[in-house]
């Protein structure tokens, strides 16, 4: 076995040619033992009396080399050998047949790609060719599947598992990839990459193709063959020819084989090609085009997920909570669509981990940055302005990511018609960082911060400012194969100050504040192969200024008010059981129990029994001390799922699961508006608790990349709060005397149609959906709507959006939006009376009408800059259109005396075709990461 | 690529400019049922003499017309159990006389309506309390612009300041009466009723006339959060240049109630409700519930407000601005030999002529007819005699 053998090698080659070219150099070898020390003969005598393997080499090349970093369980032969050559013009090569070939000098080019041979005449360019043509080029060739090996065969035992765990990365950037699904042909089973990008995957020892794909990667098939629990990092590539297979290509089979129901997962690629109003991609915007999603109108803050009030959502984001996730009235979110990778939200059996509002579950991860190369990107729309730097922190193993946006939207305001707007000014920026490293590959710490902050005036005289800041810690510990944990820290704080001045004597200044303090741990634990246990514990501090009213300007006469603040703890424990029962049956049972604790110092009222709260049925009040537990709520939040597989492609799924709530927004307008505040339960106000029954049937078409789901959902909810007619919140120090809590009451159907793939793609999704709102009670003053049940503002019954994606080539994409739904629900005057001689209106059933029904077409074209592969940067536009039928679309009606007489308006925010333009660039080429 | 940049910054231009347009434009909408329900509407202030008591029902949406209740007994009672009836006088209307030790401060009153169903509707009982005199009304001429008339408006603001140093009240309510001159623009020559009649007069000047009407909406404010009980520059009524009320002299009569604080819950809440913007952070539109139930049925719901409230008045003046004011246009029908006198159709007499004004200022003898409004002051409804108040 010496250079002759090489030589028989190479001729042995030239005759397998077909077979050999199809091979590349991924092939690798998965073997144990304690090499270190050893000499490289040493070493390979070792190793091939242990393994089958054979080695082909001189002896003179390899005599000073020395094995170290060599020892463990499932030590990779490309790493070893990669690790040994270091230093040396030593080379190697592992074909299929577990022979290793050792060179001088260059790589042993085992399949050239034949483009290239032509292109260059026959002989290989000068310096080689770049990592962006080689792919280019490889790309071009059908692929074969490459070898793993991890442990030497054996016979099987009967219920022997074997587990595969390890992370999955982008090749170029090192970034982890969500929701990769890996998928064992023989076993026609799967796993899916979590949020940090790690998988584990549990088969029985034998010989599997596995493959594997994500969001806009190449495909990657395996010839998989595993005897003993091993620990591999894969890694893919970006498809570079995306004409075929483009975005939206994950969760494939996890639509149909997850337990997991009322789920989407888009990554920022999807979120980026739909086209918006501002003229920047927005995370909140697309969440409003899936089904089972409504806001009351454009422009507006807060959405409303199947029939639930807008303060039932919670948003997190790299596990820091955001309570207000709007920009400028709601027209941007508050992340920047530069830092986000992929967003998942969980609007029907929300996990047992996750608790603390009854309707949805928004779980952001941003980018974890370049762990490769320093690089920036950036871009301008018509109001905001963006850029992003990342970079390595230690090279491979840690990187950061830095994100900035402001806006310029001043002088905009300024050149409008509208008197409101006009004397209005208003602007945003935020700021968010991650910082991600893995020490080592049983441990993954991340460090994220956000800040963002607001400011606006209207006419003059209304200033408000608000921001949110966040932080947090994440680690991330692999035990062993079978059991992670998950350790965070976590904060999120919410401020405004809300100045008004209109009127000099009652002038005032008002600030509030609520803080979010969260420790979490989180473990899951493959405890038998078929069963996965999840489980874990949290607990959270909630610290609530509601802030004082104080005079404001010289001439204010305004009375000081401090509104108090409030202190809370809620804490909680769960416990959950994926369990596979044979081959079609998957039950996900778990239980989340939460206590909550709303905590002294303060100061709390008791009102006379059987009498409704105000101010003259008040027995005394009492002081609470700090740390004395003032009212506890607690109780179970059952969690159950279940999926039944039918055939390979299609499953039924059933959900149940309740929720308990433990603050809520005071707000009694139609959209949530900036100077809304949250507030704790409390001694009078009960915790909102909601239970959600769903059924679904899902199937998909893989070979047409069709996914298509039908779901019907119904869910009901106590303790909704709502208020007293005409109640003033912000100058109440006792919220219940303007709150009363009623019940929520809602079912719907959800269709969807999503190609995933190919040159068009997107989705179209029909909702019919139905929101009601009961507040009775035996005091009429207590009673909404007369204690009878109304539609909910959010009431939506009809609601169609389609989206689409057309990539006409590798370098000009096209994107269109059709969004139609039911006007939302609105109280119209029910006659007209006259009093002191003036008219006047009177409004009887609540929500009775309804807004004339909502239709918009959007369109957008992306065109990609050049395609020269050696280049600085790469830039793009896009021109949009929004509303491109500029149909006056109602944002609200309402009446007004206007010289004696009442006349109705229509007012719409977008009556005209509105056009933008946004330039983005980032450094590199066209494919860089 | 020049061409390209350019190009690209006009897109963005036209892309700022749509932005945020907002656009309001007037809608009907289709309301389908109304609810028939009666309203109880009455002040009993400190003023000696009429008191008037108003009983009507509501009308559906798109007619808007006032629908008296003409059969009624409406007393009013105090709490020493004094009964004050009220006479039917029609159109809604119920009037009683009150005289010198009727009406006391810190006396309460209530009222009963016996409805022409039988069913008897009260209020509760409401406290006489005194106004405090208007410090002062202010009028500043200034620019206005609306959602609704986005090219804007320029006109006089009035506004309020009073203060209430013995502490009888915190809330305050305003309505207003305004008195305009206005004048017709032609001075008769002649009438043609198929003959000419050069010694037709009005039997009185009809050159001049002055107009009273109440300034729709409803105007509160409360020091009710304030540390003081002052009110500074409270806004009242709009008056543009758009009509002729500012074309010669215009006047404005501020009455202030003193109110209780559940009248000024009732009275805030219609004006809210009538001065809505659209905004989707307004409140929801409910009913505004009045202190007026029906004791005989529980379940009958009535609406309206009765309130004992001291009254102050407060008048001011305003003379024309400097910038155009419009009035209504008269546009003269030049009689000559192409278009005879004699074409008038009979239903159009009598027809109204004067004689054109030359612009040299000399008079040739060429008439013109006009609609009678253009001679007639009287016709559009105000007074001929001058108001007392209405002094130079």
């Amino acid at each position: 076995m010496r250079i002759t053998s090489i030589i028989w090698g190479i001729v042995m080659m030239c005759m397998l040619v077909p077979e050999l070219r199809a091979q590349n150099q991924d092939n690798d070898i998965v073997f144990s033992g304690d090499y270190n020390g050893l000499t490289f003969e040493q070493f390979v005598s070792k190793v091939e009396s242990q393994q089958e393997v054979h080695f082909y080499y001189r002896k003179d090349w390899v005599q000073k080399i020395q094995l170290d970093h060599a020892s463990g369980s499932d030590l990779s032969m490309r790493e070893v050998l990669h690790r040994a050559f270091l230093g040396t013009d030593l080379r190697f090569y592992i074909d299929a047949y577990r022979d290793i070939y050792v060179m001088k000098g260059r790589d042993m080019v085992t399949a050239l790609p034949d483009k290239l041979i032509e292109a260059s005449g026959g002989k290989s360019r000068k310096g080689g060719i770049t990592d962006v043509e080689k792919r280019y080029l490889e790309g071009r060739k059908e692929k074969k599947n490459k070898t793993i090996v991890f442990g030497r065969e054996h016979i099987k035992k009967p219920n022997e598992r074997v587990y595969l765990t390890g992370r999955v990365t982008n090749a170029e950037s090192g970034e982890p990839l969500v929701g990769a699904t890996f998928y064992v042909e023989q076993l026609k089973d799967g796993v899916v990459s979590d949020a940090q990008g790690y998988y584990r995957l549990v088969v029985p020892p034998g010989k599997y193709t596995l493959q594997l794909g994500s969001m806009g990667m190449q495909k990657q098939v395996y010839n998989l063959q595993i005897w003993q629990n091993a620990h591999y990092n894969f890694q893919f590539e970006k498809d570079i020819i995306p004409l075929k297979e483009v975005v939206i290509e994950a969760n494939k089979f996890h639509n149909v084989r997850g337990t997991q129901m009322g789920f989407q997962r888009l990554d920022v690629k999807a979120i980026k090609e739909i086209p918006v109003v501002m003229g920047e991609s927005d995370l909140l915007e697309v969440a409003r085009m899936l089904p089972g999603v409504q806001s009351v109108g454009e422009g507006s803050s807060g959405l409303n997920v199947r029939g639930s009030p807008a303060d039932q959502n919670l948003f997190y984001i790299n596990r820091v909570p955001v309570f207000n996730t709007s920009h400028l009235f709601g027209f941007f979110s508050a992340f920047n669509p530069d830092i986000v990778r992929d967003f998942s939200f969980y609007k029907s059996n929300i996990p047992a981990r996750f608790g603390g509002r009854l309707a949805s579950i928004f779980d952001i991860s941003t980018r974890e940055g370049n762990s490769k190369k320093f690089t920036a990107r950036g871009g301008i729309s018509p109001i905001t302005g963006r850029l992003s730097v990342e970079g390595p922190l230690v090279k491979n193993k840690g990187s950061f990511v830095i994100g900035g946006r402001s806006t310029y939207s001043d002088w905009i305001l300024r050149r409008l018609k509208d008197p409101d707007l006009k004397n209005s000014n208003a602007g945003f920026y935020d700021i968010a960082t991650n910082f991600s490293l893995e020490a080592n590959r049983n441990n993954h710490i991340q460090l994220f911060g956000y800040y963002s902050h607001d400011r606006f005036t209207l006419s003059t005289n209304s200033h408000f400012k608000y921001s949110n800041k966040g932080g947090s810690l994440l680690w991330r510990h692999l035990f062993n194969e079978r059991f992670t944990g998950t350790f965070s820290g976590a904060f999120g704080e919410y401020s405004y100050a809300n100045t008004e001045e209109q009127d000099p004597l009652n002038a005032y200044t008002k600030n509030y504040s609520i803080g979010h303090y969260e420790l979490k741990s989180d473990f899951d634990y493959n405890v038998a192969p078929n069963h996965l246990l999840r489980f874990g514990l949290s607990a959270i501090y909630y610290d609530l200024d509601r802030g004082a009213l104080n005079p404001y300007g010289n001439e204010s006469l305004r009375y000081y008010t401090n509104l108090g603040r409030e202190y809370g703890t809620e804490d909680a424990l769960y416990l959950s059981d994926e369990w596979k029962i044979g081959a079609n049956l998957t039950v996900d049972a778990g239980i989340r129990y939460s206590y909550y604790a709303y905590l002294g110092p303060n100061k709390v009222r008791n009102y006379y029994p059987d009498a409704p709260l105000d101010e003259n049925t008040v027995v005394d009040t009492v002081s609470y001390k700090s740390g004395d537990i003032i009212q506890s709520y607690h109780g179970p939040e059952w969690r159950l799922a279940l999926n039944y597989l039918v055939g390979q492609n299609s499953s039924v799924k059933l959900s149940y699961n309740r929720m308990r709530q433990y603050l809520f927004m005071l707000s009694n307008t139609v959209a949530l508006s900036p100077n809304d505040q949250w507030k704790l339960t409390d001694s009078h106000i009960s915790p909102q608790i909601g239970d959600q029954f769903s059924a679904g049937f899902y199937r998909n078409f893989p070979d047409k990349h069709l996914e298509t789901s039908i779901e019907a959902y119904y869910k009901k909810a106590n303790h909704l709060v709502e208020y007293k007619n005409g109640a003033d919140l912000i100058g109440n120090r006792w919220v219940e005397t303007d709150v009363v809590q009623g019940k929520q009451d809602a079912y719907g159907l959800e269709l969807m149609l999503r190609k995933t793939a190919g040159k068009l793609n997107g989705w179209i999704s029909y909702t019919y959906s139905h929101a009601r709102v009961k507040v009775d009670s035996k005091f009429p003053e207590d009673q909404i709507n007369s204690g009878k049940e109304y539609p909910a503002n959010y009431d939506i019954p009809h609601s169609v959006n389609v989206v689409t994606n057309y990539r006409l080539s590798r370098r000009v994409s096209f994107s269109g939006n059709m969004v139609y739904y039911t006007g939302r629900p609105i109280t119209y005057p029910s006659a007209i009376y006259y009093i002191d001689g003036k008219k006047v209106l009177n409004y009887s059933l609540r929500n009775e009408y309804r807004l004339p029904d909502y239709f918009r077409v959007d369109l957008s074209v992306n065109i990609e800059g050049n395609l020269v592969a050696k280049k600085l940067a790469h830039s793009s536009w896009m021109v949009g259109v929004y509303n491109l039928t500029g149909r006056k679309n109602a944002y609200s009606v309402y009446f007004k005396n206007v010289d004696g007489n009442i006349q109705g308006y229509k007012q719409s925010i977008f009556g005209v075709p509105i056009l933008t333009l946004t330039w983005n660039f980032k450094l590199g080429n066209y494919a860089s990461e | 690529m020049r061409v390209n940049k350019l190009y690209v910054l006009l897109l963005v231009v036209i892309a700022v400019g749509a932005l945020f347009q907002r656009c309001v434009e007037p809608f009907t909408p289709e309301i389908k049922k109304y609810s028939d329900l009666l309203v109880v509407d009455g002040t009993l202030t400190d003023e000696l003499g009429t008191q008037v008591i108003t009983v009507s029902r509501t009308s559906d949406y798109s007619s808007g017309r006032f629908i008296p209740e003409n059969g009624c007994t409406v007393t009013v009672q105090d709490d020493q159990g004094n009964i004050f009836p009220f006479e039917r006088k029609g159109r809604g209307r119920y009037e009683a006389e009150f005289y010198q030790g009727d009406l006391r401060y810190g006396r309460a009153y209530m009222l009963r309506v016996i409805a022409n169903n039988g069913e008897v509707f009260e209020s509760n009982y409401q406290t006489l309390t005194p106004a405090p005199p208007v410090d002062s009304v202010t009028a500043v001429y200034e620019p206005k612009a609306t959602a609704e008339k986005p090219e804007g408006l320029k006109g006089y603001q009035f506004f309020v300041n009073t203060s209430d140093p013995n502490g009888n009240t915190r809330y305050y309510r305003w309505s207003m009466e305004e008195t305009w001159e206005y004048h017709a623009p032609f001075t008769l020559y002649a009438m043609w009723d198929g003959e000419w009649h050069f010694d037709f007069a009005f039997p009185d000047d009809r050159s001049r006339c002055w107009k009273t009407m109440d300034v729709p909406g409803i105007f509160t404010a409360t020091t009710r959060d304030i540390s003081e009980n002052v009110l500074k520059n409270v806004k009242l009524n709009y008056v543009s240049t758009q009509s002729d009320r500012l074309k010669w002299r215009y006047s404005l009569l501020v009455r202030e109630y003193a109110l209780s604080a559940e009248a000024y819950e009732f009275w805030n809440g219609l004006q809210k409700q009538t001065q809505e913007t659209g905004g989707l952070y307004e409140l929801q539109p409910y009913m505004i519930k009045g202190n007026i139930t029906c004791t005989s049925n529980p379940g009958e719901t009535a609406l309206g407000f009765f309130s004992a409230s001291g009254v102050s008045e407060k008048r001011v003046f305003v003379y024309p601005p400097s910038d155009y004011v419009s009035e209504p246009p008269c546009v003269g029908d030049t009689i000559n030999a192409r278009n005879p006198i004699e074409d008038y159709p009979e239903s159009a007499f009598p027809v109204y002529l004067y004689e054109i004004q030359q612009p040299t200022g000399g008079v040739i003898h060429q008439l013109a007819a006009a609609e009678r409004r253009c001679f007639d002051c009287l016709e559009r409804g105000g007074t001929n005699i001058r108001p007392d108040f209405w002094v130079y």
